[in-house]
């Protein structure tokens, strides 16, 4: 029996709340695999001239990470939060296509086995980087068979995406309950709204670009390998959908960001409606900022000025969003419990990293960041940071509701000092490694990276296990299975109460003699 | 003697400076205003239970909008400050003046080839004080020639030619500046050491290494 | 946790999702190691969909009613054609995409061949005009279980299959293989590779179509469509639709110009 269910009830589920704790047991575990091999990085990047990773190993390592803590780690966590909060806030009983979010997380897991699986074929994976650029990624210049696996088990993993994107747009617009209007909708779904309308717009073009490469490797077309454009072509259908994606992956987290501070500072959140129309712009914009990856590639330079002003003009609304976030402290009753820490945290790394991201967006900059640790800084900060501090957060946050038990606060608050100190230590030092470029295995001592790449590496030592001893916490407090109130944090938003008159959310929104009477749920469609 | 920084360099540290300290700054008034929030507003014994508001803010557009404003002043600036910074093939320099050189990348190395033909793999040599352009392609896999030392990278790209240009320090009582070219895109096994010195010779010098090489290569290809 | 919720939900428990994404994941394994992996993964996900066509005649996976509903905006539109509707916005990107990727490769090409050169147009033509009229059919299917007209949907959906047959069949059967002996293979260069990519997809979509179709003719023999109750036409055909307007785009694109 597995939390009150049997094995096979776990197989054949397509229960919103069980999906959402499948996708989260997952990802924490691909977020062990790819830690792991983040963490062989750092090992052999600790001082120079080092051989414990060869070249190549070294280059399937770094691709494997990417690609897992991108694709299969952050995003999935937050679908998987979600999944369970998502239909709790709108009042739904479950999503609009509960055997079509089955497939998507069956799709999900079996992708990123087949992903992990590229190790074992010969020649293991694929070595690349995340980004797969062509040529290199054709078959011949990486003509292991893992590489096309890999390729596939992306693709597989954007049909996943795209189902649950689906869903989770027809739930939001048609599953709400009566009462629950745009304006009365929580921050958190209205994040994943935003989310999977970008999931949407961007995964089909990441589809046509492997299929695209699918027919390169498997039939022999020559569509990226052609000197006439195919290495271009491949940069824009991947950025096209990879700046998107990496506003997808950050979405959530500034929902759950939201929804914390809300309830531990006991405040509605700051200017709403203007939150969401910033929130609203981010979203919009992000889809025409691709080609400030491509600063460097030659291309016509006045379409690269217009694609860098898209991009400073996009940081307005996201600095608004911030600054919101924080204002939402002001006169605030606040609790530092673990969920508030790691979310203070999140926005310190939003905003040390979002500036580092508007620096790389003068294309001038960005001649010197291009390829350089600068950028590993950059997106680490506001992945590893933000993003993951945030899900970690949601996971503190909503674990009573999931689980009805205590986790230990003291312990928490430990991890997260270890966590934020370890942190800072491995990626602060890459913004002064301006010089090192990117996804090299090792470096001469005549270069003198060696002392902060050993920083770094210290870091990792500190902020990898501060990881795992989170993921042990909430481990050891669902066996200890110490019982919990329903509501401890004294929360007012809708998943907890049942009842969104009074949410905190809400309560900038003027009540009408004629609200609806039916504010109040059945208590169970809450539980 | 030590190498003066390469003028383009200095071009772009001041505008990293000046960028990074209005980040830096930023960075401070956000997050110092969180953390003195956290702290002043810490919930305390004894308060008066807490009663959300409602309607308690009047609508601060005004403010956002002053907000965005200022923001879009700073990062117009900003824009404006770096649009004309590097020369690559919008802003060329002139070719008139300038020492054209190919590059190929490959993997995992660099050949380049000067205007009478002289073809040389691994190393750039180049004279002091003087305009050059790169013309950067690849013959097999996307690479990037980065040039860290002066702040300018263009990718190279198979079947593509892309212009970057670069103007050399006078040598300033050194014999020679020795600069390097790295490659800054993932290329395959060979990346980590795809690196080629740049050397930067006094113009005599430079004209007697161009001389010797026809030599050389006169030679290699007549006996090869 | 589990008494509250047993209820009502547990009932739509089914093992069709593990069965299908492990079916799939099967099949993109033996494309890439062992071709007899990929048959086994087609048959296992052909075997599970039949499986999901018959548990949608079962009582409990029919669509509840939720009690009450905000429905601002979209009001009149359901749950599945909304989800339609998205489904079909993520294809227009997709063929979008590739559209925009063979422009691209185009503009790029020094040379490209004459298309009224290298495509026989009036097999083109043709079959536009038979998809185009598929089309038609599909509509007059819809309007005719509208109006309650069994006979005629049978008629209708019939026609529509048939002529996505014959649409298929001339491209399959006559044009790909007069071209391939032309020596416009797939690998023989970027003019042949996209055409054979951006058809040969649509000729996917198309071939799903016609299952579909299918799906909607033996329900309609099983009595299932009514005058009020025919949603899957409807939403099938709007499906139908957008394939052939998918048509109109790549015919020009690639037998005009």
């Amino acid at each position: 029996m597995y939390h009150g269910y049997s094995l096979k009830e776990w197989l054949t589920t397509t229960n919103h709340k069980r999906i959402g704790i499948l996708y989260i047991i997952t990802a924490v575990f691909f977020l062990i695999i790819a830690g792991t091999l983040g963490m062989l990085m750092r090992v052999q990047l600790a001082a120079p001239d080092q051989t414990f990773l060869d070249p190549f190993q070294y280059d399937q390592v770094v691709t494997l990470h990417g690609l897992l803590m991108i694709l299969w780690v952050l995003t999935p966590l937050g679908a998987g939060l979600a999944n369970y909060v998502v239909p709790l806030q709108i009042g739904a009983k479950d999503l609009a296509f509960p055997r079509l979010n089955a497939t998507s997380y069956w799709t999900y897991l079996f992708s990123g086995v087949l992903l992990v699986g590229t190790v074992f074929l010969p020649n293991g994976g694929p070595n690349t980087g995340w980004t797969l650029y062509a040529p290199l990624n054709t078959i011949q210049f990486s003509p292991q068979p893992g590489a096309t696996l890999a390729i596939l088990a992306l693709g597989l993993l954007a049909v996943s995406i795209t189902m649950a994107s689906i869903n989770f747009l027809t739930t939001i617009v048609k599953n709400r309950a009566k009462g629950m209007t745009w304006t009365r909708l929580p921050i958190f779904s209205w994040s994943i709204l935003m989310t999977m309308a970008l999931a949407l717009f961007a995964f089909p073009p990441l589809a046509a670009g492997l299929a695209l490469l699918t027919s390169d490797r498997v039939l022999g077309t020559v569509f990226f390998s052609s000197t006439q454009g195919g290495s271009i072509l491949w940069d824009e259908l991947f950025w096209f959908f990879g700046h998107p994606e990496v506003y997808i992956v950050v979405f959530p987290a500034l929902g759950i960001i939201a929804e914390v501070f809300m309830t531990f500072a006991k405040r509605p959140l700051f200017q709403r409606k203007i939150f969401i129309i910033e929130f609203a712009a981010v979203t919009f914009l992000s889809m025409g900022v691709w080609m400030h990856h491509m600063f460097t590639t030659g291309v016509n330079y006045d379409v690269l000025q217009a694609f860098s002003v898209t991009t400073l003009a996009i940081s307005v609304p996201f600095e608004g969003l911030v600054l919101g976030l924080v204002l939402t402290l002001y006169k605030g009753r606040i609790r530092l419990t673990a969920p508030m820490l790691f979310c203070i945290a999140a926005i310190f790394t939003v905003t040390l990293g979002g500036v580092t991201g508007v620096l790389q967006a003068f294309p001038t900059l960005d001649y010197a960041f291009r390829g350089t640790y600068w950028v590993v800084g950059h997106f680490h900060y506001v992945m590893a940071g933000t993003t993951l501090f945030g899900l970690i957060a949601g996971l503190y946050y909503w674990w009573p509701k999931i689980t009805n038990r205590k986790y230990n606060e003291t312990f928490a608050k430990i991890t997260f000092a270890i966590s934020f100190i370890g942190f800072n230590i491995l990626y602060f030092p890459y913004f002064f490694l301006l010089d090192m470029p990117r996804r090299i295995s090792t470096y001469s001592v005549l270069s003198g990276w060696a002392s902060l790449n050993f920083d770094a590496t210290v870091g990792a030592f500190v902020f990898g296990p501060a990881v795992i001893l989170t993921i042990l916490n909430l481990i050891i407090s669902y066996r200890k299975n110490v019982p919990c109130e329903s509501n401890p944090w004294e929360a007012k938003e809708m998943e907890w109460t049942g009842d969104y008159s009074g949410s905190l959310s809400t309560s900038q929104i003027p009540t009408t003699p004629n609200s609806p009477e039916s504010s109040k749920l059945q208590e169970d469609d809450v539980k | 003697m030590s190498q003066a920084l390469p003028p383009s360099a200095v071009d772009w540290n001041n505008l990293f400076n000046l960028a990074a300290f209005i980040a830096v700054t930023a960075t401070a008034i956000v997050v110092g205003a969180m953390i003195f929030f956290a702290i002043k507003y810490r919930e305390k014994k004894g308060q008066p239970k807490f009663i959300p508001e409602i309607g308690l803010s009047k609508s601060r557009a005004r403010e956002a909008v002053i907000f965005a404003t200022l923001s879009i002043i700073i990062l117009t600036s900003l824009t404006i400050a770096s649009y004309r910074l590097t020369p690559n093939e919008r802003f060329p320099p002139p070719v008139s003046q300038s020492l054209v050189i190919n590059v190929t990348a490959h993997q995992w190395y660099f050949n380049f080839t000067y205007p009478n033909g002289v073809y040389y793999v691994g190393t750039c040599y180049v004279p002091a004080d003087k305009s050059i352009i790169f013309n950067v392609t690849s013959d097999d896999v996307m690479h990037d020639f980065g040039l860290m030392d002066f702040r300018v990278k263009i990718d190279a790209i198979p079947g593509r030619y892309n212009v970057i240009g670069v103007t050399t320090p006078p040598l300033d009582g050194n014999s020679q500046l020795n600069y390097t070219i790295r490659c800054y895109e993932m290329c395959g096994a060979g990346h980590t050491f795809m690196n080629a010195p740049l050397i930067v010779l006094d113009p005599t010098a430079f004209n007697q290494w161009l001389i010797n090489q026809i030599a050389v290569n006169s030679t290699s290809s007549a006996g090869g | 946790m589990k008494n509250e919720e047993s209820r009502s939900e547990e009932n739509k428990s089914s093992f069709m999702p593990l069965i299908i994404a492990g079916g799939v994941a099967l099949f993109l394994l033996g494309l890439v190691i062992y071709i007899p992996l990929l048959v086994a993964g087609l048959i296992i996900v052909s075997v599970a969909l039949l499986k999901v066509y018959k548990d949608g005649t079962e009582e409990k996976f029919a669509q509840t009613k939720e009690a009450e509903e905000e429905k601002f905006p979209l009001e009149s539109v359901s749950k599945e054609k909304l989800g339609l509707w998205v489904f079909l916005a993520s294809e227009i990107l997709i063929f979008g995409s590739l559209i925009i990727a063979y422009i691209y490769v185009r503009v790029n090409s020094i040379s490209w061949p004459i298309a009224t050169q290298t495509h026989d147009v009036l097999l083109g033509m043709t079959n536009t005009i038979i998809l185009l009229t598929s089309s038609l059919t599909m509509i007059l299917a819809l309007y005719s279980i509208r109006a309650g007209n069994v006979k005629g949907l049978k008629i209708c959906l019939g026609s529509t299959v048939a002529l996505g047959v014959a649409f298929l069949s001339i491209k399959l059967g006559i044009e790909w293989p007069a071209l391939i002996r032309n020596g416009f293979t797939i690998n023989s260069g970027l003019p042949a590779s996209s055409y054979y990519v951006l058809t040969g997809l649509h000729a996917m979509h198309v071939a799903v179509g016609l299952v579909a179709i299918g799906y909607l003719m033996i329900r309609t023999f099983n009595g299932g469509f009514t005058s009020t109750k025919h949603v899957a036409v409807e939403n099938i055909g709007l499906y139908w639709h957008f394939v052939d307007i998918v048509w109109m785009f790549l015919f020009p694109l690639f037998y005009l110009i």
